[in-house]
């Protein structure tokens, strides 16, 4: 099929800029003969990233953590939300940006575009997709064109083609993710009703109603939904602990609102609860500027981070005392996984910098930061494991 | 032996580097001009062919990138100018007509004049914004002479020239507002943000002229000795230029503005020139600290927030620091400032007991300019830089927008101050940040 493949190691330029420091910076040489971490991070481990700013340059793009190396499949629309088939681990999709209507399947171990596929007429896609658990089918996030009501569209993993499709159960669909039972999934309903042809205005400030649906993906039945008091809070991401426990990020509409009281964009919901939401001393708050981007549970450590790339900064609360635990400043950070080995948070922004948190103290490990000029990561980060 | 390591491993860098560049194509020159070695190396790397296929339309797109970096290092100032060309040549093949298009894109926008750009920020730094610094701290220890002179000899025209520093230290501080970053903003932001404890509207703009009253009421009525009150340990609500402004420009007891009426309170209650004095110290002391993060030590690193900002120091200095580049952060805070003015209702909430707003504004505006077009000896202004990248018409615009503003400030309502504040908002989001090459993030614009 067709091969899209570049690769940019870390080091030409790299080095060149660091002959540019040279006699100014010793540190520098010395932390770059510090390879000891190389060999921390597995050959098969992989994170990846819609990238690049603008036509030309969008694509998926991938780090190989060992080598320090990146790769990417050029695309021609600005990706947003990754998903890794869980069975055949080498098959990635990376969906458009809302309301972008493509898709593209990428091989990341031959670096081909394996398949594209678009929405079916009338819909757009809002960014996120997730995979069965036997990796025979990908759920998408998308929305009727023409009422605005989001949908979930069910299409068969051998050929992309769509088989199913039944409502989201509220307007906006963004992340969703399968419960541990395999069978529920649970989708963020952000409430914002947007249409293709207005591209991103919102159109139903006064009457927004974001809920975290839980639906049984086999007959798209509502299984109950949830909702948080601040009514200009759109949850829009989402990630599931091993025991069911949802951590989800949330951006306030501030144009929507008539006052200025501080909202908490950060919740988690426990089977059977209400959501808590997630507080923090008001000067983090208001850092925030009413927006996370992505959320990522640690399970082994039990902690929920949270990315803001418009406070520069990365939070982590404790799954069950709620206790937010750190804080961590890093200019427009959005992209957020954890590492295979899961000791580290790995974040990245679109300077194309990474760095890593320890999961155990949350702090920085300052000697595995990365640095690729001329990468811009976009808002998510997938780790993958791939095929031995 | 440590500099015989580094020795070792800097040649091994050097010669890794020598064998990268016979990879992919360079050259280096030599010059020596006005006593100043240049040293200029050019690579050029080998095309990368990228292709694909449309699967609906069979169409092949095949992509050649070539990347040009000249990197120029001169040894007395230590500047480096690196400039990198990306030229991108697309052929597009139609499979049904067989018809190929050729187009090259070159990407001269990353051609950044870098040194230029480097020494222009610095003269930013340095004659705009640490002078700032400097003078709002020379404004705020010039109130706390006066405060203890007006408290020495309880007079009108005493009250009156103490009224008036207090104008001036609070136009100081709205030269310096647009700059909130570093030692304005400590690191660690658990703690309250230094910039609060000046200016507590600034947080969320939120009025707290009321709760400033009830304290100021009741640390009156209080007969607990002043000594003992740790000022240092009030809430940010109830101290800075906001507590100094209710103190001298209106009575406690029935909030008469008359300078009369006022001196007698400081008169007949010589506790209230005590508490004066108390936030006037309080405030010195903030202001004191804010400076020395400037110019002398930064959290504890024995270097100024200003010499890791310049030499580009802050990331590896501090364990959280966000590493956004100087301009970066200029911008940015300059942007959120004029979206402060936008959002929040300054005219009719800020210094209204002093009627100082549009003074404080003016010097905003002042400042704004002042940063754009200041050149200095070894520097062109920010303004000649945007024309010089090929966007005199940005440059002009932004400049247009500040008069307007001006004029809005001077003559026009609260809402075309908003909007003269909106449209420079949206300058510092786009076309400055576009002139000068400056990438402010790309996830943080997007609310997705």
């Amino acid at each position: 099929m067709n091969t899209l493949l570049s690769q940019q190691g870390l080091s030409r330029r790299g080095f060149f800029k660091s002959l540019a420091v040279l006699g100014l910076s010793v540190p520098a040489a010395h932390a770059m003969f510090d390879l000891k971490w190389l060999t921390e991070h597995h050959e098969n481990e992989r994170w990846l990233s819609a990238q690049g700013r603008k036509q030309g340059q969008f694509s998926l793009g991938w780090i190989n953590p060992a080598q320090q190396t990146t790769n990417q499949a050029l695309a021609n629309f600005r990706g947003h939300g990754l998903c890794q088939n869980p069975v055949n681990r080498h098959q990635v999709v990376m969906l458009a940006r809302r309301p972008g209507t493509l898709a593209i399947v990428v091989n990341v171990e031959s670096g081909e575009i394996e398949k594209s596929f678009h929405c079916a007429p009338n819909r757009n896609m809002q960014g996120h997709a997730v995979f069965s658990n036997d990796g025979q089918f990908i759920f998408n996030a998308e929305a009727d064109s023409i009422t605005a009501e989001g949908k979930i569209t069910v299409r068969e993993t051998h050929n992309f083609k769509q088989v199913n499709e039944f409502s989201s159960h509220g307007i906006g669909p963004h992340e969703l993710a399968f419960m541990p039972d395999g069978i529920t999934l649970v989708i963020a309903n952000g409430g914002l009703l947007t249409r293709p042809n207005t591209s991103r205005t919102v159109h139903n400030y006064p009457t927004m109603r974001s809920t975290l649906a839980y639906i049984n993906s086999q007959n798209g039945q509502l299984v109950n939904e949830h909702t948080v008091a601040a009514s200009k809070a759109s949850i829009r991401h989402l990630d599931v602990a091993a025991d069911g426990t949802v951590a989800i990020a949330m951006q306030v509409q501030r144009d929507a609102m008539d006052n200025n009281q501080l909202v908490s964009l950060a919740g988690v919901h426990k089977p059977g609860k209400d959501i808590q939401t997630l507080s923090a001393p008001e000067p983090l708050m208001i850092k925030l500027n009413d927006y996370m981007g992505s959320v990522k549970i640690n399970h082994q450590h039990r902690v929920a981070a949270f990315t803001s790339p418009r406070g520069d900064m990365a939070m982590f609360w404790h799954l069950d005392t709620l206790e937010l635990l750190a804080h961590h400043e890093f200019h427009d950070v959005c992209g957020l996984s954890i590492s295979q080995d899961k000791k580290h948070f790995v974040l990245s922004n679109s300077a194309g910098k990474i760095r890593q948190i320890d999961a155990s103290t949350l702090k920085e490990n300052k000697h595995k930061r990365l640095n690729f000029p001329g990468k811009h990561w976009d808002n998510h980060l997938l780790t993958v494991s791939l095929p031995s | 032996m440590l500099k015989a390591i580094s020795l070792i491993q800097s040649m091994t860098l050097i010669f890794l580097f020598s064998v990268l560049l016979s990879a992919c194509g360079a050259s280096s020159t030599t010059t020596v001009t006005n006593n100043e070695t240049v040293e200029t190396s050019t690579t050029v790397s080998q095309p990368v062919v990228e292709s694909s296929t449309d699967p609906d339309t069979g169409i092949i797109t095949q992509t050649s990138t070539v990347i040009t970096t000249q990197t120029t290092l001169g040894d007395i100032t230590a500047t480096i100018t690196v400039i990198t060309t990306t030229d991108i040549t697309t052929t597009i093949t139609d499979p049904t007509t067989g018809e190929t298009t050729v187009t090259t894109d070159s990407d001269s926008n990353t051609i950044t004049h870098a040194s230029e750009l480097d020494r222009a920020i610095e003269t930013m730094v340095d004659t705009t914004i640490v002078s700032n610094v400097n003078n709002f701290q020379t404004q705020v220890q010039s109130l706390d002479n006066q405060t203890s002179s007006f408290c020495a000899n309880t007079t009108q025209a005493n009250l009156t020239q103490t009224q008036n520093q207090w104008i001036s230290t609070h136009n100081a501080w709205y030269q310096l507002a647009p700059f909130i970053f570093g030692p304005l903003e400590v690191a660690n932001v658990i703690t309250v943000p230094a910039f609060w404890y000046l200016d507590s509207y600034r947080n969320n703009g939120n009025d707290y002229t009321g709760t400033v009253r009830t304290n100021l009421t009741s640390l009156l009525e209080s007969d607990g000795e002043i000594s003992e009150i740790d000022f240092s340990n009030l809430n940010y609500n109830q101290v800075g230029l906001l507590a100094l402004e209710v103190s001298l420009f209106e009575r406690s007891t029935d909030q008469s503005q008359t300078l009369e009426d006022i001196t007698n309170e400081f008169i007949n209650a010589s506790r209230k020139c005590e508490l004066l004095m108390a936030y006037s110290q309080e405030l010195l002391r903030q202001t004191t600290l804010i400076q020395l993060g400037w110019n002398d030590n930064y959290h504890d690193t024995g270097k100024s927030y200003r010499e890791l900002l310049l030499s580009n120091q802050l990331e590896a200095a501090l364990d959280n620091e966000s590493g956004d580049s100087a301009i970066s952060k200029i911008t940015v805070a300059m942007q959120e400032f004029y979206d402060y003015l936008n959002k929040r209702d300054v005219t009719t909430d800020v210094a209204q007991l002093s009627n100082a707003t549009k003074q404080a504004l003016l010097a905003s505006a002042t400042i704004t300019e002042s940063l754009l077009n200041t050149s200095s000896e070894s520097s062109l202004s920010i303004y000649t830089l945007m024309a010089k990248n090929d966007h005199e018409q940005d440059a002009t615009t932004i400049s247009t927008n500040i008069q307007t503003f001006v004029t809005a400030i001077n003559t026009g309502t609260d809402e075309e101050i908003k909007s003269a504040a909106a449209a420079l908002d949206g300058n510092f989001k786009r076309e400055l940040p576009d002139a000068l090459n400056v990438s402010l993030g790309l996830n943080f614009t997007d609310g997705d």
